[in-house]
């Protein structure tokens, strides 16, 4: 039988354990229990503010590489001219050969305007290019002209081949063929050791219209621009001659493009192909009065733009639209001289129908509030820059009331 | 040997465990109840023990009766609260704490006296609660959370100063923290939370007085005076826009969070195995100025506890039971923040308890109940009932007492 002692002992020791266990077991008091908070929190308000400047220009001109179409043609100030570049159609090669023909193929389908498919011209030219690194307009050297036969196959699609001279071809592959027997022979007056075919609208009387070919990024591959020679090979030394067909696709592609209708009016334009970006800063210095005494937490800031859907009306409309803080004030004067500092966004996605785009710029608001001196304004591009050719324009902070531009900031403020 | 390490196992575990007060909603900025704790054998006899001798347990409150044969004392309580509150704006909610509730060990050091040190939970805060708002442009939902308290620490000398009479000198050191935060999150909406976190480090000292007088035919008096704390609070507040912090600043506050002045005095006869006592306290709150961010003030507040408790004598090999000590009293405590309306609520509570004396009676496990019932709705704006269960742990040790050559 126990000792009293005993019972005593283990019983302290079970409640001691018991109540540590229960200490992990609480249930904390609620908004009733606790009735705290009174001096605890913040109060949520909101203000809507205007752009004090804005304005947009046309960027210079540039390439625009990594894109699914290339434009080719010239219509609304616009024209474009597409490059494509080869390497040498990959391995095996026969241990003799012989070029018989050679021709690329391109394709396209549907374009800007409603005017005929326009007819080309194309030029082979020696140019050391990549799509990270694009040419600039006009500065293309001369080539040697190549056949262009365009087949319709339907009004709106079809394709295009640029037959190339064999001997061009021949001498290209031999250059940058190590399998020959004689590899004394190396022509040093190459810039480029890829084929690069340059394809132009015709000077005169090229319809009205932006055609659009199929890149090499075209979701098909029986789309993509293709290089095809045609040779008579052997196989090994005194074997038999036969047919065969060497293909490859590009291995960089862009169109070039020159606009000569950069004027945007009383309007912000935003769009890509031939570039147009918009700049506007917004006066919030009544936020600053408020931090004199209250500590400001931006929790959302919204930039609302009211869509002109007067002009470009041939153009597609810009599908998304990407904002980026401006790091000085020198565009107020020199618009094309912005410089900008990314910050991780998403772009905004465009609905076509909506009359109006809501673009969200929290973090640069926030940093305005923070730091007055951050305030330069925010650049807006299209996010198809480089991709494609699109426009959409909005009102500027010089129309009529309620279709300014608009910045509507809403925070939580403490006391200090 | 084994049973020191027993004990000092269970101490040090102890001592690490966080420490319980209920909280009440009756209380401003989570200030909580401020109830003392003078033991758990206090806790059931209605809080009365400035007049109740005891030559076992440690009482937090009065070192004076620390006394008793020259043994090393060990003490430690622990308690579980529910608390059901409601009011007239969110309903009502359930709480539950459990904790320790003081910690306490006095060594002899003379005839008669003995140095010890104690610490007890002053206030303790701990919450949690969400609400959803609307605002003109989403919905919000806020979080408010807090946790921490204030502790007090007691160094004591307790002496006797003539027939019968004891004196009780302490320092009292009060320190703690208290964190609290609230956050703002705008569900479905890319929207930035925003969060302010406020963190409050107090620290003060003060002292206290206690005396006791055991008189003839079992009367005994007992009181004490506790001065008042001047507190020092520094406070650093910190701001977050989503997860980045956006403000951090400490400051000392100046606002005058002083402890009042306490003053309690009791009586307790003794009539054979029983022992009836009565107390009354004081807390000078209204001296104190409260805080800008309360709209109600702080107001004196007085205590009547009345307590009884039943001792049997029991022999070694009697029953279990027989030893058993049993303890009822209650009490009425005014509340020392006004309500919202001005109203001074009151709180009432019944208590029982009872005595496991073990070692040969060197050592006591107390339990005590306690069923509490504080404001009303109807004059407070908010009613709270409380279910506490309170054990304690008394412990001796022939450390001192020497050997007759």
């Amino acid at each position: 039988m126990l000792s009293h002692n005993t019972i005593i002992c283990r019983s302290a020791v079970f409640l001691t354990v018991l109540g540590l266990l229960m200490t992990g077991c609480a249930e904390p008091d609620g908004a009733v229990g606790s009735s705290v908070g009174v001096d605890l929190g913040g109060r949520f308000a909101w203000d809507s503010f205007h752009a004090d400047a804005d304005t947009s220009y046309a960027a210079p001109q540039s390439g625009t590489g990594g894109s699914p179409h290339l434009y080719v043609g010239r219509a609304f100030g616009i024209t474009a001219e597409p490059l494509l570049r080869f390497n040498k159609p990959p391995e095996p090669w026969p241990i003799d050969w012989w070029v018989d023909s050679a021709r690329i193929d391109v394709h396209y389908q549907g374009g800007i305007s409603d005017d005929d498919f326009p007819p080309l011209e194309g030029f082979v030219i020696d140019l050391a290019w990549r799509e990270a690194e694009p040419p600039e307009w006009g500065s293309l050297p001369g080539g040697a002209p190549v056949e262009v036969r365009i087949d319709y196959a339907q009004p709106d699609s079809g394709s295009a081949a640029f037959i190339l001279p064999p001997e061009m071809v021949a001498n290209w592959l031999s250059w940058v063929d190590s399998s020959l027997i004689d590899t004394s022979w190396h022509d040093t007056t190459r810039a480029d050791s890829g084929l690069t075919l340059c394809i132009y609208p015709t000077p005169v009387g090229c319809p009205t219209r932006l055609a659009r070919l199929r890149s090499r990024s075209a979701l098909e591959d029986s789309l993509r621009p293709r290089l095809s020679v045609f040779i008579t090979a052997r196989d090994s030394a005194g074997g038999e001659l036969h047919p065969d067909t060497l293909q490859a696709t590009p291995s960089d592609d862009l169109f070039l493009i020159q606009n000569d209708e950069t004027d945007t009016g009383d309007r912000l334009v935003i769009g890509s192909g031939a570039v147009f970006r918009s700049l506007l800063r917004f006066d919030v210095s009544r936020m600053w009065t408020l931090t004199d005494s209250l500590h400001i937490v931006v929790n959302r800031a919204i930039m609302t733009l009211h869509r002109d859907r007067s002009p470009y009306p041939w153009a597609s409309v810009t599908r998304s639209v990407f904002p980026f803080k401006l790091t000085d004030d020198r565009w107020l004067t020199e618009p094309d001289s912005a410089q900008i500092a990314g910050f991780v966004i998403t772009p905004t996605v465009v609905d076509t129908s909506a009359d109006s785009l809501q673009i969200v710029v929290t973090g640069p608001v926030a940093g305005w509030i923070a730091d007055p001196e951050c305030n330069h304004g925010l650049a807006l591009y299209s996010g198809s820059e480089g991709l494609d050719i699109d426009r959409i324009a909005f009102y500027s902070m010089r129309a009529p009331e309620p279709l300014r531009p608009r910045l509507t900031i809403y925070w939580t403020e403490f006391p200090k | 040997m084994m049973r020191f390490r027993w004990m000092l196992a269970v101490l040090t575990v102890a001592l690490w465990a966080g420490s319980v007060q209920g909280a009440s909603s009756l209380s401003a900025l989570g200030f909580g109840l401020l109830r003392e704790s003078a033991g758990a054998r206090s806790a059931g006899m209605g809080f009365v023990s400035l007049a109740v001798p005891d030559s076992l347990g440690l009482n937090l409150l009065a070192p004076a009766l620390w006394d008793g044969p020259a043994t090393a004392r060990f003490g430690f309580q622990g308690a579980v609260v529910s608390t059901r509150t409601s009011d007239e704006v969110y309903g009502s909610d359930d709480s539950d704490e459990a904790g320790l509730r003081g910690v306490a060990m006095a060594l002899p050091i003379g005839r008669g006296r003995f140095l010890g040190l104690a610490v007890t939970p002053y206030t303790r805060m701990d919450y949690e609660w969400e609400v959803w708002r609307s605002t003109e442009w989403s919905r919000v939902l806020e979080r408010s959370e807090g946790s921490g308290g204030v502790a007090q620490g007691l160094l004591a000398l307790a002496t006797p100063v003539g027939r019968g009479i004891r004196l009780g000198l302490s320092s009292r050191a009060i320190f703690g923290k208290v964190d609290r935060s609230w956050r703002a999150e705008f569900p479905g909406v890319a929207a930035n939370p925003a969060e302010e976190f406020i963190s409050d480090r107090f620290k003060g000292i003060g002292w206290g007085l206690s005396w006791s007088w055991v008189g003839a035919a079992g009367l005994s008096v007992g009181g004490c005076v506790t001065g008042p704390v001047r507190m020092e609070i520094q406070q650093e507040e910190t701001i977050y826009s989503g997860w980045s912090e956006q403000v951090d600043t400490t400051r000392e506050l100046d606002e005058d969070y002083d402890l009042p002045w306490d003053v309690a005095i009791g009586v307790s006869r003794r009539f054979g195995p029983h022992l009836t006592a009565v107390e009354l306290a004081w807390h000078g709150w209204d001296a104190v100025s409260h805080p800008e961010s309360m709209a109600d003030g702080f107001t004196d507040a007085f205590r009547l506890s009345a307590g009884w408790e039943w001792s049997p004598e029991y022999r070694q090999f009697d029953p279990f039971w027989r030893a058993l000590v049993f303890r009822g009293g209650g009490y009425l405590q005014e509340h020392y923040v006004l309500s919202s309306s001005g109203h001074q609520s009151r709180r009432v509570a019944v208590t029982g308890g009872i005595s496991i004396p073990y070692f040969a009676g060197k050592s006591r496990l107390d339990i005590a109940l306690e069923m509490g019932w504080s404001g009303s709705r109807s004059q407070d704006g908010v009613a709270e009932r409380s279910l506490t269960l309170a054990v304690g742990v008394n412990h001796s040790e022939k450390w001192f007492v020497g050997r007759r050559r």
